[in-house]
């Protein structure tokens, strides 16, 4: 998967310049850290239960249907969902099997995050998904290179910075951002549907900004 | 009662002794009084006091001071104090102190230095024995004692800028000091300090020799050669005695030679006592004396050693003389000698002194030649000597003295001067490394060019240090011999000729025959030598008169042009004789390099043979041997494999790895068998997989123990993966490491069974959620297959032409058929659709097919097959109208109803969402009602709105929520609604200027977060 584009202004350098070739990043590992004081966090990297499995699915779905099972079977290997103290992870079975080798403790991140599971256990989706989302998304959004800059700093879309929106879009519907020169830059949920966005005043919000490849800058620290 | 001093201040200034005396006296006795007036410039005063000394006691003192202090006194107040000392008697009472201090430092200092009286008490010792250092001096300030007893100031030093000043203190550095014995001082000759490298000749004191050789022949024997002296005292002895009768006998000659050459042509002559006065001067005079001793070849050199000589004459002379050993070398030499003399004379006086001494100086001389640069030396004074006697001298000790010979040249230089012995003794010299040049040298004492030329070849050679060139030389002298007599006759320096001669043969030392040719040429050349002795003799005057500065030069120059003179000759003379010993020499070379080679390899095998542990194992080393437990299968299926999984070590261990070259038989064999087995047994290469694994075995480049059987394969399933070249080498490494860890295939297999049931589970939950329908081919498949079906709808453009892509297109169904999926299935067929093709997002228009509508709904003269139930209402049942609201209703069908939980997802039995869009457009239009006796008309199942009477109703309302329908009347529901229109528009103006406010307050703010 590979994310080309130009900039346009856009303050996401970061995210034109990325190459994803594979899904597998390489383990990252650490120095055991100091013994959480939660200990409902799950520790040890284990597979999802069905709860979970459902919730992240239900979550995917929104914005890519049911394309969800090419994410399960994928022709160029097997991947597998993990949890890993609290966060999914989207890995390949070689990484994960390596990974089982490594302590609870050092292991920091495995493969891909795609989100993890908050202390009610809602799962909340990560930018980090957006790679896996991108291809297969079913609603598509495009942003002006004008209102690009807006959306990577955090910021609602409106409706002067929308430049495409795919057709029947419904409300409240689960949309990939896209930048005039289908760079993904994010997900969000659309607020009102395509029919309303035509109706819609140049100030009013169109999409709800859920993540943007801006955090990966803002929110580095917290990225995993 | 004791006399106090007393300070009286604040006098006025008209005071005197007296008052005060008075004022005082009752107070005791005023033994003295000193009034001290300071007054400032202009006279006026301004201080007066006075110091009285009383006899009082110390009461009186009380009372005085208490009584009379403060008191006015001639209008001023009186200070009285108890007084310092007064300065002068101060000064005398730390005088008579000191005195006394020093008086008795002084005695003890008497007292510790033996027998020494001193009156000055304030003498410092020089030193104090049995004094540790570091002791300070008593009596003395800044003095200590430092090492070896030595009494030693502390020294204050100021610094540049003088702002700091830095103690020293002697004692302190002890360490630095290093006493020298005596015995080391002694002094060590100079040409002791000299080094010499095999050929170098000390050009320094062979000039000084040489200028010394005429007026001291002592001189010479010391000098320069302090270190033959020292070498062998013997030597020494007898150069200096012999130098001392050459300085009798050829007192010119030797003097007259150069250091070389005086030694040489010394040792030359000492070594041929017998012989004739070997023209020792004149090899010894390298600087050009050597031609005219050379002439004495059977004499002694006459005092040729005067090196005075010219040393383009001695060397023409020599040259002549020699010519005939050396006819190009004597060309060369002619000028060239100079050169070569120049080089030998340093180390001719001893020599050439020796040599007149006769032959038992030979000897000495030869030692001395053997000496480092003895060898010229001794060359030249077997040149001085002469030709004969040192070719006589060579043949007989040549070989004596090629071992004995010292390399103390300038005797051996003496020598030559002898004669033959000298030669002989020059010959050996020569063996000895420089010796070659101071044969040479020495034959140039003789006073033979000849022999300086075949030094200068030599000497080429010999700076090589290669004794053999000089003998080569010494042949190609030989060769020369009759060259050398015809240079001879050209030059008329016999002396050179001489010299060369014996050069030539001090050169052939080393090589016999080349020397027996030129004992014979020498003998030829004798009467040469005799001529060239005369002309020795000649030039020994010349020489004797010659100016040590000339032949200093003349050394010089000779040093340079023999250089070149001895190349030339060497070109000339030596080259095949040259080859000819290069040859051999890089035979042996070889031979011997073979030999350490095969010796290196033998030394190998042994060791690793002696490495097998499977011999000694349990022999008489103790190794700790850690074996697999594959051993004894590996005997029982040895055969199985042809690469064989024992522990390899030892000799085979190096065939295996493919490092030993040699080829042994057993190696051999093994190396056959394995690349034998390497083509044809290994069934498990074939095959894709089998290329594969070959492929990697080949990286590492055949080494045995990398090799892969059997087990390396690749599983099938695997091996499908060809395309994606990543995941190729992944699941290469996947397997491996599978097979590696053999223990733990069971767990991965395991992990494999868990991975696919998770799979399971996970599609499970994904129809769960996305509906049962859409559970499809979630099965294993092929990775081929799922490979060619994903197609995204990017990447996939409609291509009418093309045959694949007529799944995209729609078929034009019956409009039965695409009603009933239309109305009831749309959502499904839509996603069927794009299941078929897994289109990832549907940007077209989903296009309700427009014209069954249209034939539907505009046909109005349909009857009961069309489905027309709102169309036949031609009021409310507009065509745009229904269209809209079909549109609408297919558009708002996907649209979620936000005020449902969290758990309702947008595909979730839409039923209610649709439901709720198809009640309110059906609340707007307000067709509901109308619309019901229409429906009875057509059949349920087949409209396209709901209708109470809709089966479909069952399955798509949900109870909880109100039914679409309305339930009451029109009026009800409006009045109801305008009852709480008023509440609901209050409540929504709240919440709507709230909101707005909130938005204010965090408008700003939400750019900032996230």
């Amino acid at each position: 998967m590979r994310c080309q584009g130009k900039h346009q202004g856009s303050l996401a350098f970061a995210c034109c310049r990325w190459q994803i070739t594979n899904f597998e990043p390489a383990l990252v590992v650490q120095e055991p850290r100091e013994l959480c004081l939660r200990k409902t966090r799950t520790f040890k990297m284990r597979p999802l239960t069905e709860e979970e499995t459902r919730s992240v699915f239900e979550k995917l779905a929104n914005y890519i249907g049911e394309n969800i099972k090419l994410l399960i079977d994928r022709p160029d290997g097997n991947f597998c969902f993990r949890l890993h103290q609290e966060r999914v992870y989207y890995i390949s079975e070689e990484i994960m099997r390596k990974a089982t080798n490594i302590g609870r403790d050092n292991l920091i991140s495995v493969g891909t995050c795609i989100g993890k599971f908050t202390k009610t256990r809602r799962f909340r989706l990560h930018i980090t998904a957006l790679d896996f989302m991108a291809p297969y998304a079913k609603y598509k959004l495009w942003v002006k290179p004008s209102g690009e800059q807006s959306f990577l700093y955090g910021n609602h879309i409106l409706k002067a910075s929308l430049g495409r929106i795919t057709e029947n879009t419904p409300q409240y519907q689960g949309v990939i951002i896209y930048s005039m020169s289908d760079l993904p830059l994010g997900f969000g949920a659309t607020s009102r549907s395509t029919q309303d966005c035509r109706r819609a005043n140049p100030t009013d919000i169109v999409c709800f900004h859920q993540a943007d490849v801006g955090e990966y800058l803002r929110s580095e620290n917290t990225l995993t | 009662m004791e006399t106090k001093r007393l300070f009286v201040g604040g006098l006025s200034s008209d005071i005197k002794e007296e008052d005060l005396r008075a004022r005082f006296a009752s107070f005791g006795t005023v033994s003295s009084v000193e009034i001290v007036r300071r007054a400032d410039d202009e006279g006026r005063s301004l201080k007066t006091f006075a110091f009285l000394n009383i006899k009082q006691t110390e009461t009186d003192f009380r009372r005085c001071t208490s009584i009379l202090s403060g008191t006015r006194w001639k209008g001023c107040y009186l200070k009285i104090q108890a007084a310092k000392e007064s300065f002068l008697s101060r000064l005398s009472r730390e005088r008579q102190e000191e005195n006394q201090a020093k008086l008795e430092c002084q005695h003890n200092v008497e007292d510790k230095i033996q027998g020494k009286e001193e009156e000055a008490i304030n003498v410092i010792p020089e030193t104090l024995p049995k004094a540790v250092p570091g002791t300070p001096i008593p009596g003395y300030k800044n003095w200590v004692v430092g090492k070896f007893a030595r009494v030693l100031p502390v020294v204050y030093l100021r610094r540049k800028d003088g702002k700091k000043v830095a103690k020293f203190d002697p004692s302190k550095t002890t360490h630095c000091l290093k006493r020298l014995k005596t015995e080391e001082m002694q002094e060590s000759a100079v040409s002791e300090l000299t080094w010499s490298l095999g050929s170098a000749v000390p050009i320094s004191s062979g000039v000084a020799s040489k200028s010394k050789a005429n007026s001291k022949r002592e001189g010479d024997g010391t000098r320069a050669n302090g270190k033959i002296d020292v070498v062998q005292d013997e030597a020494n002895k007898s150069s200096e005695g012999r130098l001392e009768k050459h300085d009798n006998n050829y007192s010119s000659e030797s003097s007259g030679w150069d250091s070389d050459s005086s030694s040489l042509d010394g040792e030359v002559n000492g070594g041929r006592a017998g012989n004739k006065n070997l023209v020792k001067g004149s090899s010894c005079n390298l600087e050009g004396q050597i031609p005219i001793k050379v002439d004495k070849g059977n004499t002694t050199r006459s005092p040729n050693l005067s090196k005075t000589s010219p040393v383009p004459a001695t060397q023409s002379k020599v040259l002549q003389n020699e010519g005939k050993l050396l006819s190009g070398s004597i060309e060369l030499n002619g000028s060239k000698h100079k050169i070569h003399r120049n080089g030998v004379p340093r180390k001719l006086p001893k020599s050439t002194c020796e040599a007149s001494n006769g032959f038992d100086n030979k000897n000495v001389v030869s030692s001395s030649d053997s000496s480092d640069e003895s060898t010229d030396e001794k060359a030249k004074s077997r040149k001085i000597e002469g030709k004969p006697n040192a070719i006589e001298l060579k043949g007989s000790n040549r070989k004596k003295q090629t071992n004995g010979v010292p390399r103390k040249l300038p005797k051996s230089t003496c020598e030559a001067s002898n004669g033959v012995d000298e030669k002989n003794v020059a010959s050996s010299s020569d063996s000895s490394d420089e010796s070659t040049d101071e044969k040479a040298k020495s034959r140039k004492n003789i006073g033979k060019s000849n022999a300086i030329e075949l030094k200068g070849s030599k000497r080429l050679e010999h700076t090589n240090g290669d004794p053999r060139k000089l003998s080569k030389g010494t042949g190609e002298f030989g060769a020369g011999v009759d060259k050398k007599t015809v240079s001879n006759s050209r030059r008329k320096e016999t002396e050179s000729s001489e010299s060369s001669d014996e050069s030539m043969d001090g050169n052939l030392s080393e090589e016999e025959s080349a020397s027996s040719r030129n004992i014979g040429l020498n003998n030829g050349d004798m009467p040469g030598s005799e001529s060239h002795s005369d002309w020795t003799k000649a030039e020994r005057g010349i020489s004797q008169s010659g100016d040590k500065k000339s032949a200093r030069k003349s050394f010089s120059e000779n040093l340079t042009v023999d250089s070149k003179e001895s190349k030339m000759l060497s070109q000339l003379l030596g080259d095949k004789m040259k080859q000819k010993l290069s040859n051999d020499k890089r035979l042996d070379a070889l031979m011997e390099k073979r030999k350490s080679v095969a010796a290196h390899k033998d030394i190998i095998k042994d060791a690793l043979k002696d490495l097998d542990s499977s011999k000694r194992r349990h022999g008489g080393k103790k190794h700790i041997v850690f074996d697999d437990d594959d051993n004894e299968d590996d005997v029982e299926d040895g055969n199985r494999d042809p690469v064989r999984r024992e522990k390899i070590s030892g000799s085979q261990a190096s065939s295996w790895l493919g490092l030993d070259n040699c080829s042994d038989d057993e190696d051999a064999q093994l190396t056959e068998d394995f690349d034998v087995n390497l083509v044809i047994e290994k069934p498990h290469f074939e095959g894709k997989a089998g290329e594969r694994l070959f492929k990697l075995q080949r990286r590492f480049g055949g080494d045995k123990r990398f090799d892969l059987n059997e087990r390396f394969l690749e599983s099938d399933d695997e091996n499908e993966v060809a395309e994606d070249d990543n995941h190729l080498n992944a699941k290469n490494n996947l397997v491996e490491s599978k097979d590696s860890s053999g223990k733990h295939e069971e767990e991965e297999e395991h992990t494999i069974i868990n991975l696919r049931q998770e799979k399971e589970m996970e599609r499970k939950v994904l129809g769960s959620i996305l509906g049962e329908d859409l559970s499809l081919g979630f099965g294993e498949k092929e990775f081929g297959e799922e490979n060619s079906r994903f197609r995204s709808s990017e990447t996939v453009r409609y291509d009418p032409t093309r045959e694949d892509h007529k799944q995209f297109e729609q078929e034009k169904k019956e409009p039965e058929k695409k009603k009933k999926k239309e109305t009831k299935k749309e959502e499904k067929q839509q996603e069927q659709e794009e299941l078929v093709l897994p289109k990832v997002s549907q940007e077209r228009y989903h296009s309700v097919e427009s014209t069954s509508l249209a034939d539907r709904f505009g046909n109005k003269n349909q009857g009961s097959s069309g489905f027309s139930f709102l169309f036949e209402v031609p009021q409310q049942n507009e065509d745009s109208a229904s269209t809209t609201h079909s549109d609408i209703g297919a558009a708002e069908e996907l649209i979620k109803n936000p005020f449902q939980t969290a758990l309702q997802l947008p595909y979730d039995s839409s039923g209610e969402s649709e439901e709720d869009g198809e009640d309110d457009m059906i609340a707007d239009t307000a067709v509901s009602s109308e619309s019901q006796p229409f429906y009875s008309s057509i059949p349920f199942d087949e409209m396209f709105f709901f209708h109470p009477g809709d089966p479909q109703l069952v399955n798509r309302i949900n109870d909880e929520f109100e039914p679409f329908v309305r339930t009451g009347s029109i009026d009800d529901v409006r009045s109801y609604w305008e009852s709480v229109r008023a509440d609901l528009r209050k409540d929504y103006k709240r919440k709507r200027r709230s909101a707005e406010r909130m938005q204010r307050k965090l408008g700003p703010k939400r750019t900032r977060i996230r």
